[in-house]
C-alpha cells in the first residue's frame, strides 16, 4: 500500500514536511464564492405581461423602484453605512455635553448665544433625539431585512455538502496537486478518512461519482474500484456565527421595545419608618408616552425600616457600603417581603419588579437631646451660606442654640458626621469678643457636653436613602439576546476549512506511461478557507505529510513511482514561488 | 512631617520588587526582539525574546497579584493597574500570536510599546485606595479583564495593521523591494537579514507553507484575526459591564461618555469586519480602519477619562 506525492518533479530527495511546504502552492483566497463554479441558478426573467400593457406602466415603476428600495434598504454597503454613521453620530454625544450628565447651567454657560440653535438640533439630546432614533429604526429594519437576504446564502454556502468530480477539480485553478495512489480504493479510503478526521474534518463520501446516491456519512466503504468524491469540512458551524449575532441583536432591539411598552422606573428618596405607594413615589417614569404604553404599576408600598452607612476604617470619609432594610406591602398592607436587606450591586427582587440601593443623603434633620429630653430640628435656615438649625432653649425663645452640622464626604476635612453648637442670646453669641471665637461645642454622634449651662447631646443625623426600582419585564429576552449576541461573536472567530478529494483511476494508457504498473489512481484535492489562510497553509503542509507518512512511508521505489507520475499529472499544480 | 514608613514585607512579597524586574525583563526583550531579526537563524535569538517577553509578563503579574493580597481585592481598579493588566494581555496575547504566526517583525514594536505603557504607568498615582461602593463587585472581576484583553487585540491589530502599511509602501515604492517581494520570507526562512529596512522586512520565517504569501497578506491576516478575537471580547466586555450596570444602578445603559465611546468603537471594528464580508478591499484600505479602531479605542480608554463626567470616573489619569 502505498501512497507517493506527485506535487514535484524533484523528489529525488527523501521527503520530508519541510521540504512538501515549499512545494505547496498557494491556496485560494478567501471567498465566499463557491471554488468551483457549479450550476448557476439564473434569475428568472418575468414574462412581458406587464412591459406589453402600456396602461400598466404606473405598476412596472412601482414594482421598480419597490425593488430597489427594497435592495437597498437590505444592502452590506447601507450596513456600512449605518453604522458608520451611527458611530459618528453616538461620538457627537460624547463631545458635546449632554442633558442629564452635566449640569444644564453649565451647558447654557458654554454654549452662550447658540445654545437654542444647537438644541434645536437635539445635539444636547442625541440619544433621544428624532435623528438618532430614525437612523436607529433604518439600521433596525437592514438588520431585519438584509439578514434573511445576504446571511442566508453566505451561511449556507459552507454548510452545503458539495461534492466536486475529477474534471471539475482539474478545472479548479487552486486545486493541489494530485496524489499517486497505489493501494485499493477501500484501503485508501480508510486511510484518508483517518488522517481528515486526526485533523478534525467531518469526512463525507460520494461513491463512483454517482451523484444520485445520497452522501454516505463517515461509515467505512467497501465498493469497487471507481471514481469516488470526498468532503472534508471542520468548523462549518462556525458559518452560523455572523447569523447568530444579527438575529442576537434583532432580538435586543424587539426586547428593548418590548421593555419600552411595558416597562416603568421609580426614583424615591425616603427616610427610615416611611413607606410609600409606588404610584405616588417621587418620580415615576413611564418608558413610552401616554397613549403607547401598555404595562401597569404594580399597588404596592415600600416601607423603609432602617438604613445605614458603612465606612472604611482607615478611610472614614469613603463609605464602603450601604444598607437599606425594607418590607415590599401588596395593595392591602400584606407584606410581600419583609426585612430584606439591600445595598449597592445587592438589589432586591421580586419577578421583573427590582428595587436598588442607588444614593444616600442627609436630609437636614438632626437628632439631638437637650437637658436629656431627645428633640429634633431641621437645619432651615441659612447662616453665611451654611444651613443651620435653631432650637430655642428659654421660653421667650431670646436663647437660642445654633447649631451647624458637618457630614463625611459633604464637607472637606470631615471623618465623622458632627455639630458645632453656639449659644445665642439674642444679642450676640455667648463668649463673643473681638478677634476670639465664641464659646461652642463640638459633638460628634454619640457625645454630649454643656454650654453656658445648657446640656446638648448630638444623638446623629437623619440620612434619606435613594431607591431606585423597575419594572422591566423585558429581562429574560434581554438577558438571552445578550447571550445569542456573545455566542454569535465568538462563533466567528474560527475559520471554516474544507476540502474537496476525488479519487480517479488511472487508465491502462496512463499507466502504461508511467515506470511503475503499481499506480492504479490518482488523488485530486482542493482546499478552501473563510480565513487564515496562511494557517490553513500550514496544516495543508502537514496533512499532506500525514497522508503520506501514515499510508506508507515512501522508500526509494516510491520516489520513482511518483516521480513518473508526477510528469503525466500536474497540469493543474501551480508553480511555486522561486 | 510624616513618619517614614517601615515595611514588614519581605522582597519577593513586594510588587515593586516583581515591577522593576519585569520592565528590566522587558527591556531586555526589546533588545532580545531586535537580535532575534538580525540574527534569525540562530536558535538562541529565536527563543530568548519569546521567553524574555513571557517572564516579563509574569513578573507583571505577580506584582498585581502582590498588590491585590495588600489590597485585599482584584486590583484593578485605577488608570495604573488597568494599564499594567493592558500590557500583561498585550504580552500574552502577542506571545500566542508570534506562537501561530512566527511573527518576529511585529516583537520589537510590541514590546517596545508595552515597555513605553507600562514607563508610563509608573507615573500615574499608584497608592491603595479603598474601593468605593459600586466597584465592589465580582462583576469587576469579569468585565474589566475582558476589555482590556479586546484592547490588547486591537493594540496588536493596530501594530499588524502598520506593519502592513508601512510593507506596502517599501513594496510599491521601491522596485527592488517589489521585486523582492516574495523574497523577503525566503530570505528569512534561511537566515538572511533583508536589505533597507531590517526591522520591517522579515515576517513568517520558517512558516511551513506560506512562502507563497505575502508579508501585506500575512499582517492582513494577523489583523483580521485580531479584530475578529477582540471584536467579541469587546462586545462581550461591553455586555458584561451592562449586566454589572442592571444589577448595581438598574440600568443597562446609561449613555455614559465611556459606554457610548465603547460603542462608537464596536461599531468601529464592526464596519471593518463588515468590509471584509462586502466585496474586495485592499489590505492597505481595512489597514487604516484598523488605525481608525484604534483611535476610536485611545479615545474609549483615555479620553473620556479626560473630561472627568459620568459614571467611569475612577479610571481617571492623575
Amino acid at each position: 500500500m502505498t501512497v507517493a506525492p506527485a506535487v514535484s518533479t524533484h523528489v529525488s530527495s527523501p521527503v520530508s514536511a519541510a521540504s512538501v511546504a515549499e512545494q505547496l502552492p498557494a491556496l485560494p483566497e478567501p471567498s465566499c464564492s463557491p471554488a468551483v463554479d457549479s450550476t448557476v441558478s439564473q434569475p428568472v426573467v418575468p414574462s412581458s405581461g406587464v412591459e406589453a400593457d402600456p396602461a400598466k406602466w404606473p405598476v412596472r415603476v412601482l414594482a421598480y423602484w419597490g425593488a430597489e428600495t427594497l435592495a437597498l434598504f437590505r444592502s452590506v454597503p447601507l450596513a456600512i453605512m449605518l453604522i458608520a454613521l451611527l458611530a459618528i453620530a453616538t461620538l457627537v454625544g460624547v463631545w458635546i455635553p449632554q442633558e442629564g450628565l452635566v449640569d444644564l447651567a453649565d451647558i447654557k454657560r458654554q454654549y452662550g448665544a447658540s445654545y437654542q440653535t444647537l438644541k434645536a438640533f437635539g445635539l444636547f439630546n442625541v440619544y433621544s433625539s428624532p435623528w438618532y432614533v430614525a437612523l436607529e429604526v433604518l439600521f433596525f429594519f437592514n438588520l431585519l431585512l438584509g439578514s434573511f437576504r445576504w446571511l442566508k446564502p453566505a451561511t449556507t454556502a459552507g454548510l452545503k455538502r458539495q461534492f466536486l468530480s475529477v474534471s471539475q477539480l482539474q478545472k479548479a485553478s487552486t486545486a493541489l496537486a494530485p496524489i499517486a495512489v497505489t493501494a485499493p480504493w477501500p484501503v485508501t479510503l480508510e486511510a484518508l478518512r483517518k488522517v481528515l478526521k486526526k485533523r478534525g474534518y467531518s469526512v463525507y463520501v460520494q461513491p463512483d461519482g454517482q451523484p444520485d446516491k445520497p452522501p454516505v456519512p463517515d461509515v467505512s466503504i467497501n465498493h469497487s474500484l471507481g471514481e469516488t468524491r470526498v468532503y472534508a469540512t471542520k468548523g462549518w458551524w462556525t458559518r452560523l456565527g455572523p447569523a447568530v449575532a444579527h438575529i442576537g441583536i434583532l432580538l435586543l432591539l424587539v426586547a428593548s421595545l418590548y421593555g419600552t411598552l411595558t416597562g416603568f422606573k421609580v426614583q424615591h428618596v425616603a427616610v427610615p419608618g416611611e413607606t410609600f405607594r409606588l404610584s405616588a413615589a417621587d418620580r415615576l417614569f413611564k418608558n413610552a408616552p401616554a397613549g403607547f404604553w401598555l404595562g401597569q404599576v404594580p399597588p404596592w408600598s415600600i416601607r423603609v425600616q432602617d438604613f445605614h452607612v458603612d465606612y472604611y476604617a482607615n478611610k472614614p470619609d469613603t463609605p464602603k457600603q450601604y444598607f437599606c432594610t425594607l418590607d415590599v406591602l401588596d395593595a392591602n398592607g400584606k407584606p410581600l417581603r419583609q426585612g430584606e436587606t439591600i445595598s449597592v450591586n445587592h438589589p432586591l427582587t421580586l419577578g421583573n419588579f427590582t428595587i436598588y440601593q442607588a444614593s444616600f443623603a442627609p436630609t437636614g434633620k438632626l437628632f439631638l437631646t437637650l437637658n436629656g429630653q431627645p428633640v429634633a430640628v431641621q437645619a432651615d435656615q441659612n447662616f453665611n451660606n451654611r444651613p443651620i438649625a435653631v432650637l430655642p432653649v428659654s421660653a421667650s425663645g431670646n436663647r437660642a442654640l445654633f447649631v451647624f452640622p458637618f457630614y463625611r464626604q459633604q464637607d472637606a476635612g470631615v471623618t465623622d458626621n458632627n455639630v458645632v453648637v453656639f449659644l445665642h442670646n439674642g444679642k450676640q453669641f455667648e463668649g463673643a469678643a473681638p478677634g476670639k471665637m465664641p464659646t461652642n461645642l463640638r459633638l460628634s454622634e454619640g457625645q454630649s457636653g454643656v454650654i453656658a449651662g445648657v446640656k446638648v447631646g448630638y444623638v446623629k443625623p437623619e440620612i434619606a436613602t435613594g431607591l431606585q426600582m423597575k419594572e422591566a419585564p423585558e429581562t429574560f429576552w434581554m438577558y438571552l439576546a445578550f447571550f445569542i449576541i456573545c455566542l454569535g461573536t465568538v462563533m466567528c472567530f474560527p475559520p471554516q476549512r474544507q476540502l474537496w478529494l476525488a479519487l480517479a483511476p488511472v487508465s491502462s494508457a496512463e499507466s502504461s506511461q508511467t515506470t511503475s504498473p503499481e499506480v492504479v489512481g490518482l488523488l485530486y484535492w482542493l482546499p478552501k478557507t473563510n480565513k487564515g489562510k496562511h494557517l490553513f497553509q500550514q496544516e495543508l503542509a502537514r496533512l499532506q505529510l500525514e497522508l503520506i507518512q501514515c499510508l506508507a512511508p515512501p522508500g526509494p521505489e516510491d520516489q520513482t513511482l511518483a516521480q513518473s507520475v508526477a510528469v503525466h499529472h500536474q497540469p493543474h499544480a501551480r508553480k511555486e514561488p522561486k | 512631617m510624616l513618619p517614614l514608613e517601615t515595611s514588614t514585607l519581605v522582597f519577593w512579597q513586594d510588587e515593586r520588587f516583581w515591577l522593576h524586574g519585569g520592565l528590566i525583563l522587558l527591556v531586555l526583550a526589546v533588545f532580545a526582539y531586535v537580535l532575534r531579526l538580525l540574527f534569525a537563524q540562530r536558535p538562541l535569538a529565536h527563543g530568548a525574546a519569546w521567553w524574555l517577553l513571557l517572564l516579563s509578563a509574569v513578573a507583571f503579574s505577580t506584582s498585581i497579584a502582590c498588590r491585590s493580597a495588600e489590597a485585599g481585592y482584584f486590583a484593578l481598579s485605577n488608570m495604573y493597574e488597568s494599564l499594567l493588566v493592558l500590557s500583561i494581555a498585550t504580552q500574552c496575547l502577542f506571545l500566542w500570536l508570534d506562537r501561530t504566526f512566527r511573527l518576529p517583525a511585529m516583537g520589537w514594536p510590541v514590546s517596545l510599546l508595552v515597555l513605553a505603557t507600562v514607563a508610563y504607568a509608573t507615573t500615574l498615582p499608584t497608592n491603595i485606595q479603598p474601593l468605593q461602593a459600586a466597584l465592589q463587585s465580582y462583576w469587576r472581576s469579569i468585565h474589566v479583564p475582558v476589555i482590556l484583553s479586546a484592547y490588547a487585540m486591537f493594540t496588536l491589530a493596530f501594530i499588524s495593521s502598520l506593519l502592513l502599511l508601512v510593507q506596502s509602501w517599501r513594496e510599491q515604492g521601491a522596485p527592488s523591494h517589489r521585486a523582492n517581494g516574495q523574497q523577503n520570507i525566503h530570505a528569512a526562512s534561511q537566515g538572511l537579514p533583508s536589505f533597507g529596512l531590517p526591522l520591517l522586512a522579515t515576517g513568517p520565517e520558517a512558516a511551513g507553507g506560506s512562502g507563497a504569501l505575502s508579508l501585506v497578506s500575512l499582517y492582513d491576516e494577523v489583523t483580521y484575526r485580531c479584530v475578529t478575537l477582540g471584536f467579541p471580547l469587546l462586545t462581550i466586555g461591553i455586555i458584561l459591564g451592562g449586566l454589572w450596570a442592571n444589577e448595581a444602578w438598574g440600568n443597562y445603559w446609561s449613555w455614559d461618555p465611556k459606554e457610548s465611546m465603547s460603542l462608537v468603537t464596536l461599531l468601529g471594528y464592526g464596519v471593518y469586519l463588515h468590509l471584509r464580508v462586502n466585496g474586495e478591499h485592499r489590505p492597505q484600505t481595512l489597514a487604516w480602519v484598523s488605525v481608525a479602531g484604534f483611535v476610536l479605542m485611545l479615545v474609549t480608554y483615555f479620553g473620556v477619562n479626560l473630561m472627568g463626567v459620568g459614571l467611569h470616573s475612577y479610571g481617571k489619569i492623575g
